[in-house]
């Protein structure tokens, strides 16, 4: 149990010693190829190929915005419990500089994706220009910048001090991440709800609901807590970040289910609101996914993204142990890509249920880049912020 | 890369970052203990008995209200034809709403583990009880026929009527009456081994007696201490869904409608975010003049508040960010009734009431983003009597401009409240006093044990630490 001695040596900083180089470099040169043969997908078909890389890219900016937000909350609540996993939020949200990368075929090839965005339709639709004063290029592109250039560089922003602490050990970094935090809440606020709303929402410009931006970051925050203890778990597992105990599982256990439980009380809301006030221009969204075999997605989409993880979470010992955390985190990921493809699927899909091939190819590359990446940043400094001020109490933690 | 700070910024960010303990002055157990319940031994203060009878005979407004409106009819309330729903429901949803910040406070932060909550949640749950007790009144006498108001319950009966399982009406009596139950369950919990506490310290064999009656054979042996942690967390488990459901299920009354300004999918967690606002609002409201009064500010301090007001300003924001994405989803949603409904709330004949809920929902608590202005207590009091005029206003906004304007402009109308509905609701006020007034004087306002588990007293290594020092200086 807790040690009670008092004299408490603090964990002497840890950087990555593993040469994954190689494994870097593959999973980049797997990234590229799997990207070139969606290329090739978006040769023959151009709508379908777009759809599946807009699938796979709200994915991962969703991880990454989530992963940011954790970051800030940490900040926001000067939380203890957190500091030794902060680094990992830290790594994550800094990918963001990818998607906005990321981002430039779906800008290109924007009239495939959101209809609102084809001069021929603003041209007959008088619905669509009623909307104009949101729905317009320029404006889009302001976003577009705000949306990046904020994440891009408040993430940059949060680990460039963080690791600076790293160096220099000044709690003043402490005390000026703290002080921005609640500024950045508003930031990520705002940035996730109309990116959400513009590029899931708007994929169908009539439909609107006043919760898409919740929705979209209650699962944003609960798959950013997964793939935390994913990446935690595999850490751990190669021998680093040794002072985490199960404490601290416990604790990302508890968030998980939290926001498993948020997300299917915002998904509920929603639905049954627009269910049972039964107005046309809101049930067209729900209609749209209870046609053909979408609907087994759908109630697969309830069962898999909250009653499993609600009841598998709901004892004590399955949070205390990271090997069994992390076997729900790699299930809520692929959940949070159901969710995913269940929102943008449909759109181009109307049918029924069916995956293309560049479903899989778009995930595979962007997913390669971002390990890539991933592992670049995982490398450029400490595992952990070693220096913390509230790092003695973030190990000395129980429950 | 290292970054050089001066010694002076250095310094000034140590102090910051340092964190403060919860109760000041390095009080000890014993003192926790005389000072709280003193508050109950002592003899009734002159001042109790004057506030007392003030509220007493505030709240026979309502009972004087809701008689009148029994024994003559819903026509002595200002509804009318299109707006048959007003200050009842508004009323209501209020105080559902101030409840709620007890609730976070005793459950949501007891399983985050923020020990800051042991220093206010009792009097946060006590008025979340006394809250929930002045909203029942209001949809319990709305009925109009309240003979009949047993039919609410899914009785049976011989005339074999059901409610209606379809409606978030017949749920809302679900949700609060649950909340409700939870709520006294849990609040009793928590009380148990202050009870006990205030048993033993009895003078009088009838105050020993009933003191002993409710702390239910209470020893606090180590097996009595385990069965009650687990009580309580899985109390505070229970009651943790019941902050998010209970306004959830009451934003349905309206959400699950087709009636623009009332149908929009935000309005469950909107109104709990309110409804925690509000909440938090009226405990500083009523926590701080007995803060003072009892010169508890070791206790309840500086940074208690200080706490209690970011999550206002949170919450608050919060709100703002529901208003403004109503704001913009009914322009977006190019409906024109929608748009016509949030334009009338703005520009039409309740403009006033729409721009008082935004200044006091929206602009007021941004002052809290000033330390200086958090810190300050007064100040404190000042600003939070705005979130609790802004949320009555945010309710009245909500129902009466949705209704007052009709599909048809024949049936367009305005709703001017009576006397009688003005008096029953300032009686609830009394009712709420009151109860308040009579819990601070019979039962313990702050959580004794619970206090003391966060003293440093009560950490092992404390314990540790002082003994050895104690040990080393005699020798």
């Amino acid at each position: 149990m807790s040690d009670h001695s008092h004299t408490f040596t603090p964990p002497s900083p840890e950087r990555l010693t593993h040469d994954l180089d190689r494994v870097s470099k593959i999973s980049l040169a797997i990234g590229v190829i799997a990207l070139i043969s969606s290329a090739v997908g978006g040769y023959c078909d151009r709508v379908q190929a777009l759809h599946s890389y807009l699938f796979a890219f709200m994915y991962f900016y969703t991880i990454m915005a989530g992963a940011f937000f954790w970051t800030i909350l940490h900040h926001a609540v000067d939380a203890n419990w957190s500091v030794i996993v902060r680094r990992q939020f830290e790594n994550v949200a800094n990918l963001m500089g990818v998607m906005a990368v990321g981002f430039i075929p779906l800008f290109i090839f924007r009239e495939d994706i959101w209809k609102w965005t084809q001069p021929s339709e603003l041209a007959h639709s008088v619905l669509l220009q009623e909307k104009h004063g949101y729905l317009n290029m320029p404006f889009f592109i302001v976003r577009l910048i705000f949306y990046f250039g904020f994440f891009t560089g408040a993430a940059y922003f949060y680990r460039k001090l963080s690791t600076a602490q790293d160096s220099d050990g000044s709690i003043v970094h402490s005390w000026r991440l703290r002080w921005w935090s609640p500024l950045s809440i508003i930031g990520f606020g705002l940035a996730i709800t109309f990116s959400a709303l513009d590029w899931l929402m708007a994929l169908d410009y009539h439909w609107y609901s006043t919760m898409w931006g919740v929705y979209i970051f209650a699962g944003s925050a609960q798959s950013s807590m997964a793939t935390c203890i994913l990446i935690v778990f595999l850490l751990r597992k190669a021998g680093y970040l040794k002072p985490l105990s199960g404490e601290h599982a416990h604790i990302m256990g508890k968030l998980l289910f939290a926001f498993t439980v948020f997300w299917a009380y915002i998904a509920f809301s929603q639905y049954m609101l627009i269910w049972y006030a039964n107005i046309p221009e809101e049930t067209v969204f729900f209609i749209k996914r209870n046609n053909g075999s979408w609907t087994y997605l759908s109630v697969f989409l309830v069962a898999g993204h909250f009653i499993f993880p609600f009841i598998y979470l709901l004892t004590q010992a399955v949070k205390k142990s990271w090997a069994s955390l992390s076997v729900i985190a790699v299930w809520i990921l692929f959940m949070h890509g159901v969710d995913h493809f269940w929102i943008i699927a449909p759109v181009v899909r109307p049918d029924g249920f069916s995956m293309r091939w560049t479903d899989f190819t778009s995930f595979i590359g962007l997913a390669g880049i971002l390990v890539y990446v991933f592992i670049r940043i995982l490398g450029s400094a400490g595992l952990f912020p070693a220096r913390d001020p509230r790092l003695n109490d973030c190990i000395k933690l129980t429950n | 890369m290292a970054t050089n700070f001066t010694p002076e910024v250095e310094a000034y960010a140590k102090a910051e970052m340092t964190r403060q303990p919860l109760v000041l002055h390095k009080r000890d157990l014993a003192w926790v203990t005389q000072k709280i319940c003193g508050i109950v031994e002592e003899p009734t203060p002159t001042w109790w008995w004057i506030a007392f009878l003030i509220t007493a005979s505030l709240s026979v407004l309502t009972v004087g209200g809701v008689a009148y409106l029994i024994s003559t009819g819903v026509g002595v309330w200002g509804l009318n034809h299109p707006v048959g729903w007003a200050w009842d429901i508004t009323n209501f949803v209020f105080w559902i709403g101030i409840g709620h910040a007890g609730t976070l406070i005793s459950a949501i932060l007891y399983l985050t583990r923020q020990k800051w909550r042991t220093a206010v949640n009792r009097a946060s749950e006590a008025m979340t009880l006394f809250a929930v007790v002045c909203a029942g009144i209001f949809p319990g006498v709305h009925v109009g026929r309240i003979w009949m108001v047993w039919f609410l319950a899914p009785v049976p009966q011989a005339n074999a009527i059901w409610p209606n399982f379809r409606s978030p009406l017949l749920w809302d009596v679900f949700a609060v009456s649950t909340y409700f139950t939870v709520s006294v369950l849990f609040w009793y919990v928590g009380l148990v081994p202050d009870l006990a506490t205030l048993r033993d310290r009895a003078k009088t064999k009838l105050r020993k007696w009933i003191y002993g009656l409710l702390s239910l054979g209470w020893r606090g042996g180590n097996r009595q201490w385990r069965h009650y942690e687990m009580a309580y967390m899985i109390l505070a488990g229970i009651s943790t869904p019941l902050v998010l459901s209970v306004h959830s299920v009451v934003s349905f009354d309206f959400a699950t409608s087709v009636i623009p300004g009332w149908h929009t999918t935000i309005f469950p967690p909107y109104f709990v975010a309110g409804a925690i606002f509000g909440g938090f609002a009226m405990v500083l409201t009523i926590l701080l003049p007995f803060r003072a009064i009892y010169h508890l500010e070791d206790i309840v301090t500086v940074k208690h508040v200080e706490v209690m007001c970011k999550i206002i300003l949170l919450t608050g924001t919060i709100v703002g960010y529901a208003y403004l994405m109503e704001l913009f989803i009914a322009w977006y949603g190019a409906n024109p009734n929608e748009r016509y409904a949030f334009y009338n709330r703005a520009l039409g004949p309740y403009w006033w009431a729409y721009w008082s809920m935004m200044f006091c929902n929206v602009i007021a608590p941004q002052f809290f983003w000033f330390k200086a202005l958090r810190t300050n207590i007064v100040i404190v009091w000042v600003i939070v009597q705005f979130p609790n005029i802004g949320m009555w206003f945010e309710r009245f906004v909500i129902i009466v401009t949705s209704i007052h304007r009709d599909y048809l402009p024949s049936s367009w109308g305005m709703f001017h409240p009576s006397i009688t509905d003005i008096l029953t609701f300032v009686g609830t006020f009394g009712i709420f006093l009151t109860l308040f007034l009579l819990f601070v004087r019979f039962l313990p306002m702050i959580a004794i044990a619970e206090v003391k588990a966060v003293l440093p007293q009560a950490d092992p290594h404390h314990h540790a630490e002082e003994e050895t020092h104690v040990h080393s200086s005699q020798k």
